[in-house]
């Protein structure tokens, strides 16, 4: 017998060994199972089911009605739909590179702060999450509304015309949206720019390089752990998000996380918000297969 | 001979500290000159001064009769071999090498044969295209120094080049290192806490201590007549007594010290104010004999063997010369000297007169 002990296990332990080959202490493996069966009922079941419920059809009165169809899918390619993809990616990529530039200064000065600084830089940036999202987003309808701060200053200053249109624009959304995701990007690149030896930036100087060609040579590549990490943090929500477009885009500026809101609650379509749901993942993870094909094709050439 | 490098009342203070305290100094082209001292004497400072990677408080820093105090470090003529090397992680050997031509956009065609040429020299051929992490330490350090050469600097800067590196290694590294610095004809300056290091390759060396430059000179020069006790400390082994200096003729003086016979010592070159003087005296100068044929040029004191310490091609034997005096004599070792110092044993320590060098003792003791 390669194997003695094996056939005197209790059962439990032969159940839980069969489940997770891997070579770890019995109780980790016990509590590695039961996190993946917490993550499994409260994350793929849920998804599970949205799938399920995204190819049947939509009752009379906004019920489930259980026939098969894949006419949710078809309804993507509506240019409507598009348009709004189109759209959001847009707004997506821009709010992550405008996080990038803003994030990345900020990131740098903490990361090259003293310690003791450095702690309050970063509780500076973590202060926002203290509070409610939605309440932050209704502070910048109170700065951008008609009567809000911005116009109430410009008027203050001796303008006289009618107020500055900022809500319900794009730019509003815009800048909502960047002012809620900056902290992802910031965190990650902090980070990121901690590990980065100052003697390899000093390095860098000492062989000629100016500031600008340092960063450029040096600082920017070694941290690109961080940009990637912040990229896909703030990409990703900024995509589905869904509190931003509504409060300060009103009805002028849809994107697929309020239309997606929308299908479910107002229209009362399930189906068809869940195919659109599932539309959003499958273009994410197209577009992530890709760009990490392109990044492993880089490192090989 | 062309000055490449000088110094004039350079100052630095780090907060309240003074890292570099009015130093002044003159290095010559073509030289191998080494900033040797404890951690924390200012050395690195120094040298990162001379980079421009800081800047003085005061004082002038010259390279090449350029007044450099205001130069950032991308323009100035000199380049640093990092103590840790800091090469680029994410960039091959030859990106790393290239490195500093690439930035004073160079052609490729220049940069191509001036790297190849550059890894030929410090034996890196077919690695080329390796990354730093993949190299062993000596082969990083060879990156790290030809990645400051290619540049053809006025003057390399090292900071503390062998550091990292274990002993075999480290000797090997020696050798290349001189090797490298002739063949470019370079100027180098090299801040080591290793004596020997410092001591084999240099051609002159600056002693530091506390952010002041206590002596320049040649390796011989800092060895056989150093200015001060605190230098002799530091440059090799050194036994001392410290006595008062009491009559004698011609070059020779008497020197008497509690617990010991009176001894000759030469004459100080200048005229001591205290007559209260230190004596040193080399472990290796220092010979065990029998008392029986000293002649008039030596000195012969008794004492007892307290201990001898074995190191292969050494012996370090510690005899007790009287309560508060315990020297070491060096001598090569041999099974029959072994045998012959045996602990408790009475010896006689013999040396040379001229062989002790006399230090003023300042202040009280």
């Amino acid at each position: 017998m390669a194997h003695p002990g094996r056939d005197h296990l209790p059962g439990s332990r032969r159940i839980v060994n069969r489940l997770l080959p891997i070579q770890s202490p019995f109780p980790i493996r016990v509590a590695l199972l039961l996190s993946l069966l917490f993550w499994g009922i409260c994350f793929l079941l849920p998804l599970a089911l949205m799938f399920l419920v995204s190819l049947i059809s939509r009752g009379p009165y906004g019920g489930l009605e259980w026939t098969w169809t894949g006419e949710n899918y078809v309804r993507l390619a509506d240019p409507l739909v598009i348009g709004i993809f189109l759209k959001s990616f847009l707004y997506a990529s821009g709010t992550t590179i405008v996080c990038a530039l803003l994030g990345f200064p900020l990131a740098y000065c903490i990361a090259r702060s003293s310690r003791a600084w450095q702690q309050w830089l970063l509780v500076l940036v973590m202060i926002p999450f203290w509070t409610n999202f939605l309440v932050r987003t209704y502070a910048w309808v109170l700065i951008f509304r008609a009567d809000g701060v911005i116009n109430g200053f410009v008027k203050f200053l001796g303008w006289t015309g009618d107020p500055i249109p900022l809500l319900f624009t794009d730019f509003s959304v815009f800048v909502g949206l960047v002012y809620g995701y900056l902290p992802f990007m910031v965190l990650p690149l902090v980070a990121a720019l901690e590990r980065i030896s100052i003697h390899l930036e000093e390095a860098a100087r000492d062989l000629c390089a100016t500031r600008f060609r340092m960063f450029w040579h040096v600082v920017i590549p070694l941290s690109k752990p961080g940009w990637v990490a912040g990229a896909v943090l703030v990409f990703i929500p900024s995509l589905g998000a869904f509190i931003t477009p509504y409060l300060l885009g009103g009805g002028q500026s849809l994107m697929i996380g309020t239309l997606i809101q929308q299908e479910f609650l107002v229209a009362r379509d399930w189906p068809f918000g869940a195919a659109l749901s599932f539309g959003l993942m499958g273009t994410i993870l197209v577009l992530w297969g890709w760009l990490g094909r392109k990044s492993t094709e880089q490192a090989a050439g | 001979m062309e000055l490449c490098v000088r110094l004039d009342r350079v100052s630095k203070r780090h907060g309240t500290t003074t890292a570099v305290n009015q130093v002044s100094l003159e290095i010559q082209r073509g030289e191998f000159f080494s900033l040797l001292g404890p951690s924390g004497s200012g050395k690195t400072t120094l040298l990162r001064l001379i980079a421009g990677l800081d800047f003085p408080d005061q004082g002038h820093i010259y390279i090449q009769n350029t007044l450099v105090n205001a130069q950032p470090p991308d323009q100035r003529p000199v380049n640093l071999v990092f103590q840790h090397y800091a090469l680029f992680p994410h960039l091959s050997v030859y990106d790393n090498v290239a490195f500093g031509l690439k930035m004073r956009r160079q052609s490729s065609k220049k940069i191509q044969s001036a790297v190849g040429k550059m890894l030929e020299l410090v034996r890196l051929q077919g690695k080329e295209r390796r990354f730093p992490n993949d190299l062993s330490g000596g082969e990083q350090q060879r990156v790290a120094l030809a990645r400051a050469l290619v540049n053809e600097p006025v003057v390399v800067l090292l900071d503390e080049p062998l550091a990292a590196l274990d002993q075999q290694l480290r000797q090997s590294m020696h050798g290349e290192l001189k090797r490298l610095q002739q063949e470019l004809h370079s100027t180098f300056i090299c801040v080591t806490h290793q004596q020997d290091e410092a001591l084999m390759l240099s051609d002159r060396l600056a002693v530091m201590s506390a952010g002041t430059v206590l002596q320049v000179g040649t390796p011989q020069e800092l060895y056989h007549t150093p200015h001060s006790t605190t230098v002799a400390d530091f440059i090799g082994l050194s036994n001392t007594v410290t006595g008062v200096i009491a009559g004698g003729e011609g070059e020779i003086c008497w020197m008497r010290k509690e617990g010991l016979p009176p001894f000759k010592v030469p004459r100080p070159v200048h005229p001591i104010s205290s007559e209260r003087v230190t004596v040193m005296i080399r472990p290796e100068q220092l010979a065990i004999g029998c008392g029986s044929s000293t002649s008039v040029s030596e000195n012969s004191i008794p004492g007892i063997v307290e201990k001898t310490v074995f190191n292969g091609n050494e012996i370090f034997c510690h005899v007790r010369l009287s309560t508060d005096v315990l020297w070491v004599v060096r001598m090569p070792s041999s099974t029959f000297r072994t045998q012959l110092l045996a602990i408790g044993q009475p010896v006689q320590v013999e040396w040379l007169i001229q062989d002790g060098i006399i230090f003023p003792v300042h202040g009280v003791s």
